[in-house]
């Protein structure tokens, strides 16, 4: 996310790899279909990105990931420091990305009612290593699964409108969001990632898999305090 | 009333001058977070390269183009010493301009010798209110609106200049984009040469230039270019101007020995309400 540009700008920038020329460039720099999408950036699409909240900051880096084309869009921790209600609008969002533009979408969530509703495939990832994968609905249907990261209840409740979201509220205005290393931070080096990328985390992922892959990165600590959200939810 | 005009205008054109020299700065600043020192070195190499290209006899114009496109160059290879290395931290390629800018006084003595040259500038004058004024004031003047306004459409309104924004705002995500910041760092050192180069130029008819008047070019350059928080082209011009016409003022109402002192001793005064002003944002956000 570039904080001194406009959100428009932003969006033009995310094609900034792709080398058309005359029409098929502006075509390329066409950011109408984004906003179509996402619908709520045409109100504040002449702002400055810096200035929008941790939400509508969220949907701006998505906006410019889709900008570049990826056929695998890889989004890290959808969920943090996001608003419940933002967090499901983002995630419907998604959704119908999937279901229109064909892109695939590799989620990485801890919150695991989250990440199992919203796509068609999951992967529980347990100390760095795959505990569980197959159908999401399968595993939301699993008892250990449910003990574990959803809590006692029998199955996967059928969500509530308002994802009950352990993070903290929407971040407001003035907080750079969660996608902003400041500008010294090093971070990993993306220069190769070509096709795709997201909230600035995010890497190309060859695995062509449409679907989501739920994990705790490896940090059990993490997956414990989802699970401990889960079962308080489920109560 | 004609002396305060006189003032006015060769005060406007040194502050043009300035603005060129810190909106380098500044543009350099912004895609790399170096200050890089080497600023004023452009500068006297593109005056000095014009003046000798003028006495092999190249025509007006051509010569100062030429000695503005080897200033570039410069500011090129400047870059590329300075941080085509990848990972050299801003602080480490600041030593390294200012080393750079020392090396430089050793090449330019060697080509150029150790005496101030001068070059002859747009000659004749304009009675303006009754005032007498030197055409080449104008000429400075009107020329730096031109590149400031250039500057204006290259950041507002092309994808580059978007880029080369994009790498001040967020150098990591820049990188996620695929824009390289090395590339824009490179492309900001040769703008900023180009600048320099052309400071140096334009100011070359009205002081003579020596290897050693980039100190004098830097400190006025820095100083505006702190007035834009090392960040803002705008405000920058805006403090290159007032700086320009203080000096003039000074100079022309006081002493001329006083009128760096007196224009430093303004910005000095500005850094600090400046710099407490931040430091009460700070405050209130921690």
């Amino acid at each position: 996310m570039f904080g001194d540009l406009t959100v428009d700008d932003n969006l033009r920038l995310g094609a900034w790899q792709l080398s058309g020329r005359g029409r098929s460039r502006r075509k390329q720099r066409d950011t109408s279909w984004v906003y179509e999408l996402l619908p709520d950036l045409v109100r504040v699409r002449a702002r400055k990105a810096g200035g929008l909240s941790g939400g509508q900051q969220q949907m701006v880096a998505v906006g410019r990931a889709l900008m570049s084309r990826p056929e695998v869009l890889v989004i890290d921790e959808l969920s943090l420091g996001l608003a419940p209600l933002i967090v499901a609008d983002l995630a419907e969002h998604l959704t119908e990305l999937n279901r229109e533009q064909g892109t695939a979408v590799v989620l990485i969530e801890q919150n695991a009612r989250l990440a199992l509703d919203l796509c068609s495939r999951a992967y529980v990832l347990e100390a760095g290593r795959i505990a569980a994968e197959g159908d999401s609905a399968e595993l939301a249907a699993s008892p250990d699964i449910a003990r574990a990261y959803l809590g006692e209840a029998q199955g996967l409740p059928s969500p509530p409108d308002a994802q009950d979201d352990p993070g903290p509220d929407d971040p407001g205005p003035d907080d750079p969001g969660p996608d902003d290393p400041g500008p010294d931070d090093p971070g990993p080096d993306d220069r190769g990632s070509a096709d795709s990328g997201s909230h600035d985390r995010a890497t190309a992922d060859p695995a062509p898999t449409p679907g989501t892959a739920k994990t705790a990165r490896g940090n059990q600590d993490t997956t414990v305090q989802s699970a401990r959200a889960a079962t308080r939810e489920a109560k | 009333m004609s002396d305060f005009l006189v003032y006015l205008i060769t005060g406007l054109g040194t502050g043009c001058g300035i603005a060129l020299i810190g909106s380098g700065l500044v543009l350099i600043h912004r895609v790399t977070r170096v200050v890089n020192f080497a600023q004023g070195t452009f500068a006297v190499v593109g005056a000095l390269t014009a003046i000798s290209l003028l006495d092999t006899g190249l025509p007006h114009g051509l010569a100062e183009l030429l000695g503005v496109a080897v200033a570039a160059v410069v500011g090129l290879l400047f870059g590329v010493i300075a941080i085509g290395r990848r990972g050299t931290s801003p602080q480490a390629a600041l030593v390294v301009t200012l080393g750079l800018g020392i090396l430089a006084y050793a090449v330019e003595v060697m080509l150029w010798g150790d005496q101030g040259r001068s070059s002859e500038g747009l000659s004749g004058a304009v009675t303006v209110f009754g005032a007498r004024i030197q055409t080449h004031y104008l000429l400075i003047i009107g020329v730096t609106m031109a590149v400031f306004a250039a500057m204006a459409a290259l950041f507002g309104r092309t994808d580059a200049g978007k880029a080369l924004s994009a790498c001040s705002s967020n150098p990591y995500a820049a990188r996620v984009v695929g824009i390289s910041v090395t590339r824009m760092g490179l492309i900001a050192f040769a703008i900023g040469g180009a600048l320099g180069g052309l400071a140096g130029v334009l100011l070359a008819p009205m002081n003579s230039v020596a290897f050693d008047s980039d100190v004098a070019l830097i400190i006025n350059g820095f100083a505006a270019a702190v007035v834009g928080s090392m960040h803002h082209i705008g405000r920058t011009l805006a403090g290159a101007l007032f700086l320009g016409v203080a000096e003039a003022m000074v100079a022309g109402y006081g002493s001329a020995t006083y009128q760096t002192v007196v224009a430093l001793g303004l910005v000095l005064a500005l850094m600090i309400g400046q710099a407490a002003r931040t430091h009460s944002v700070v405050a209130e956000a921690g």
